[in-house]
Order: C-alpha cells, then structure tokens, then sequence
C-alpha cells in the first residue's frame, strides 16, 4: 500500500495492484450473481452504496429512490424480478424500452441491487 | 477511529486490463461505518435554483445524511418550468401551473439554506461568493466547494422598430412574462396570420423544443385560426441548422404530414436581422414576413458563469461555454468550482432531464470529495435523458438516450443506436408525458 501527503492517520490509499485484485474478484462474483446489498443497521450508514447512482437514472420516472407509484415503485422489488423485467423490456419500443437497452446486464444487476435494499415507502 | 479498507471495497468501475481486453467496473465503493463529515465546515454553495441547481442540493443533502451544509443562491423567489411551458401557448396550461417553490428543499427533510440573490462575483482563491440580495445589499459567505448552474443568456441580435414593437419579439426560452406575452399575441394574430419561429444554430437548451413548439401552434392555428374559414395562417420555421436537431423522423412526419401545409420548414437559415415594425425577419435562407415573431437567439453561458472565467469553450455561433470533467463536473479552469446544466460544455444535450441527471453525478462526486478521508469518484457514471415532445394539442412523441463515461476520451458517450426516437405519435405518448413531468419535478423540487 503506498501513503500521500494527504493521508491521515492509518487510513491507507488503495494501490492500483490491490484495486485489480479486487475487481477480478469482483467482475468473478458479479458476472453470476448480483452485487452485495447492504442490509444491516451497522452497514446502513455506508457512504456511497453500490448501485445507489446507476438508480439514480430511474428517479425522474419512478421518483426518488425508486418510491413513486404512478409508473411502478422500484423500491423493496426483488432483484431478480427487476433484472427479468428490464431484460424483458429491452425487448419493447416503449420508452422503458429505449431506456433499458442502454444498459448493459451488470449495471442492471446493480441496480436491481440497490432498489431491493430500499424498503417500500 | 479510522477502519482499515476491507475486501469487500471496490472501487467503482475501475478500468481493468484482463488479458488484454479492458473491463470497466460499475460496482460502487462501500465504506464500513460511513465517514464522518465535518459539520462545521463552509457549506457547498449553489449558484441557480433550476433543475440542476434544485437537484444537485437536494441530492447532496440527501446522499450525505444531512451532513454536509448546502446553501442555494436564486435570484427568483420560485422556479418556472420551461418544461411543458409550450402548453402555455395553447391555452392547455397556465403559467402558475409551472411554478415550483423551494418549500421542500427548505424543510428540515433536506434543510437546503436557500437564500433569495443574484450571485455577483466570487473568489475562487479565498473560496467566497458574494451575491446582492433584493433590497440591494451585497453579501459575502464562504463556501467548501461552488455548483455554478445559472443557465444561459441569448447572444444578441439585430433588431430594429419602435421599442413597443421590439418589445413584442420575444423568445420565450425561459419560462415567464414572455410566455404570456407570446400566448397573448397568437390568440390576437388575424386569422390569416403568419407565425414565423428563429431556431438558434446548436448548441441550445431543449433540441426538440422548438419543433415541438412549431407543431403545437401549428395544431392550434389549424383549430382556432384556418378553421374560421380562411385558410392561409401558416407557421415558418427558420431553422439556422442544416436539419431538424432531435427526433427528425418524428418532427418531419409533423411538418410533411399532420400539419401539413400549415409549417414551411427552412433549414440553414441563419438570423440576420429583424425588423418590429414591419414583422420581417431577414435570412441566409431569405426573407420573411409575419405577424407574429419568436426568436430563440444563439446561447451562451449566463454571464456570471462568464464573469467567474468558467466559460472558455467557444461554440460556432459565437457563445461560450463552460468544460468540466464529466466525473465529477468539476470546472476544467478553476478547481474547486462546478458547473452544471445549461451552462456547461459537454457531449450531452441541454435539457432538464439531463441536468437533474448531472447533478446527481455531481453530488456523488462532491459527497466522496468532502468525505473524510477522499473517497475516490464514481468512474463509470451513467448519465440518461429521456423528453416527450407535444406535436398536436392531444398527441406527443419522445425521446430517449442513455450516456456512458467513455474513459479514452473522457466524455459521456451515448450507448449503440442511441438517441431513440418514439415509433408513434400518440394520445398514450401525451398521457405518460404529463405523468413523467410530474415525476421529474418531484425528483427535482422535493
């Protein structure tokens, strides 16, 4: 691990080895699964959560963090179902059509990560 | 108190060369326990209350669990949309309708300080702002890091005519008294008036809105107009492009077909001058005469954008505009200091669905910038615009295009066969656009 000037106490600036490590890691376990969903109280108060900005292109149709019903509410739907419904769309000449085929399977993974973590308002 | 990186932390969508292919990455980075953020730091200070300024407060409040200190600086006591403002033209919408207050963004579920000003100068060095308040004080406050997203002003042009008449070519671009005022002067046009619209040459806010407000009038014309037995009221277009600038399919079939012998549609037709008096407005492409005249004028960054020395990219007509790097929309000229919306330079359209997209990425970026330590920024943002256009006062169309970060030419790049236009024009098109209007605003505004 290599330190700045800027660092301060024992916190450490990622390496570009270890950042390869880690994203092999990474593409192994998304590329069959989806991404890890922060679930926990101790895990709630994460920073930046996965998914949570890719979902943030959904917002100006299904609301904030995916609670508005007058489309669909993403909130609190199951990841898979979400995957199989965008996969499904990319099939359609609708607008969601349009939309979801400009995606590729593992940003729609992540996606459908993070608005299964969000409960239903 | 600091906690060691653990293995679950990526960091998102790192470029990777895997045997020689590269593989971008858009996982996210997690941070066990969160970071704490200084409270009593400056706060982050917005400039413009649009839909860049209204989005990139709210989602910096949101996404930093009220941490971070934000205040927003507009001029106006309220935002009006110049979305769906086309409507106002029909009759279909009022423009108190398109009113949006900060009410929400005030309240303790975001707590955005929003302070009624216009912004006149800052110094990007000592990192302070100074606007001068409604009563005429001028005002200094710190701020940790500055969102420039104060839209456009229009380049001028030649105009001659008594001051009452000038006064009556209006644009009718940003939402307001000018709306009114155009609504007014079609609903007076004779029946066989002629309605002659200015497209500015590109870049310019809303690429389908002009001739989404062509369609519109020509729709109404047909109904209010040439439907009183005489049917010569016609709508021109002069267009200072070569072609029509978003959904061309979709808009020709409007010209051609729907509204047809209602539109002459003029490419490559720069403005040279406008005479008020006689309603003549004089071409590249030739010379034309109506009653009724809306100029849309070349853009230009909002002169405070200018003024701050944000704006150094130049655009063929003459305006400028402001680069930034699209991970982050942090100025390429004065670190410290964003630019979003209207106002910037990049590869992405100027439109109010983009930029309330923007200012999320924006937002992300400034919450990682502020944490403490720096978190690396987001390098795979994906950015989206999606835009219904009215083409009669019952039927609409859209459009749709997803951007990716491409990081070779560090710009936002829009995904294989994008934009999309809609394959039909429909009543159901015009229903989802009132809903996604809704929707967008709320994103936005609360």
């Amino acid at each position: 691990m290599t330190h700045t000037k800027a660092q301060k106490g024992r916190s450490r600036r990622l390496s570009p080895n270890w950042v390869i490590g880690m994203a092999l890691a990474v593409i192994a376990t998304s590329i069959s699964a989806f991404a890890p969903t922060p679930n926990s109280s101790a895990e709630s108060a994460t920073l930046v959560p996965v998914g949570r900005l890719f979902a943030s292109n959904c917002a100006q149709c299904h609301g904030t963090d995916g609670q508005s019903g007058s489309i669909s509410q993403l909130a609190g739907m199951s990841a898979t179902d979400m995957y199989n419904k965008m996969k499904d769309q990319q099939t359609h000449n609708s607008i969601m059509g349009a939309q979801a085929r400009g995606y590729t399977d593992a940003e729609i993974k992540a996606i459908a990560a993070y608005f299964a973590s969000i409960p239903k308002k | 108190m600091s906690k060691k990186l653990t293995r679950r932390q990526v960091i998102t969508g790192a470029t990777v060369a895997v045997a020689g292919a590269a593989v971008a990455l858009p996982v996210s980075q997690q941070i066990q326990n969160g970071q704490q953020v200084n409270a009593a730091v400056a706060p982050v200070v917005v400039v413009g209350g649009g839909m860049a300024g209204a989005t990139v407060a709210k989602y910096i409040r949101y996404w930093s669990a009220k941490s971070i200190p934000v205040t927003l600086i507009e001029a106006n006591v309220d935002y009006t949309s110049n979305i769906m403002s086309n409507l106002v033209l029909t009759g279909q919408k009022t423009l108190s309708s398109l009113h949006f207050p900060y009410t929400t963004l005030k309240s303790s579920t975001y707590g955005v300080s929003v302070i009624q000003g216009t912004v006149t100068t800052a110094d990007t060095s000592l990192r302070t702002v100074t606007y001068k308040t409604p009563a005429g004080a001028f005002v200094t406050i710190p701020y940790s890091r500055l969102v420039v997203a104060p839209g456009i002003d229009y380049l001028p042009f030649t105009i001659t005519g008594t001051t009452a008449n000038q006064a009556k070519v209006v644009s009718a671009w940003q939402a307001g008294t000018e709306t009114q005022s155009l609504r007014d002067q079609l609903v007076a046009m004779p029946i066989d008036g002629k309605f002659i619209l200015t497209i500015p040459a590109k870049p310019y806010r809303c690429p389908p809105g002009p001739y989404e407000r062509a369609a519109l009038v020509a729709d109404w014309i047909k109904l209010n107009k040439r439907s009183l037995g005489n049917t010569n009221a016609q709508v021109i277009v002069l267009d200072a492009n070569p072609s029509i600038q978003a959904e061309p399919t979709n808009f020709a079939n409007a010209f051609n077909n729907i509204h047809k012998g209602v539109v002459q549609y003029v490419p490559n037709a720069t403005l040279q001058s406008v005479n008020a008096d006689t309603g003549t407005v004089v071409t590249s492409a030739g010379t034309f005469t109506g009653n009724v005249i809306n100029v849309i004028p070349n853009h230009t960054a909002k002169k405070i954008a200018r003024d701050l020395g944000l704006a150094t990219s130049p655009t063929a007509a003459g305006g400028l505009f402001c680069p930034v790097d699209v991970l982050s929309y942090e100025s390429k000229v004065i670190p410290g200091v964003h630019v979003l919306g209207d106002a910037s330079a990049t590869t992405q359209p100027k439109a109010g669905h983009i930029a309330n997209q923007e200012a999320k990425v924006c937002a992300d970026a400034i919450v990682r910038l502020m944490a403490s330590p720096t978190l690396p920024l987001d390098q795979a943002p994906i950015t989206n615009s999606a835009c219904y256009s009215p083409i009669t006062q019952t039927t609409a169309s859209w459009l749709s295009v997803v951007f990716h970060y491409d990081s070779t030419s560090k710009t936002m790049v829009a995904a294989a066969g994008q934009p999309i236009e809609a394959p039909s024009i429909s009543a159901g098109n015009f229903s989802q656009m009132n809903t996604w209007f809704s929707v967008l605003m709320q994103d936005t505004f609360k």
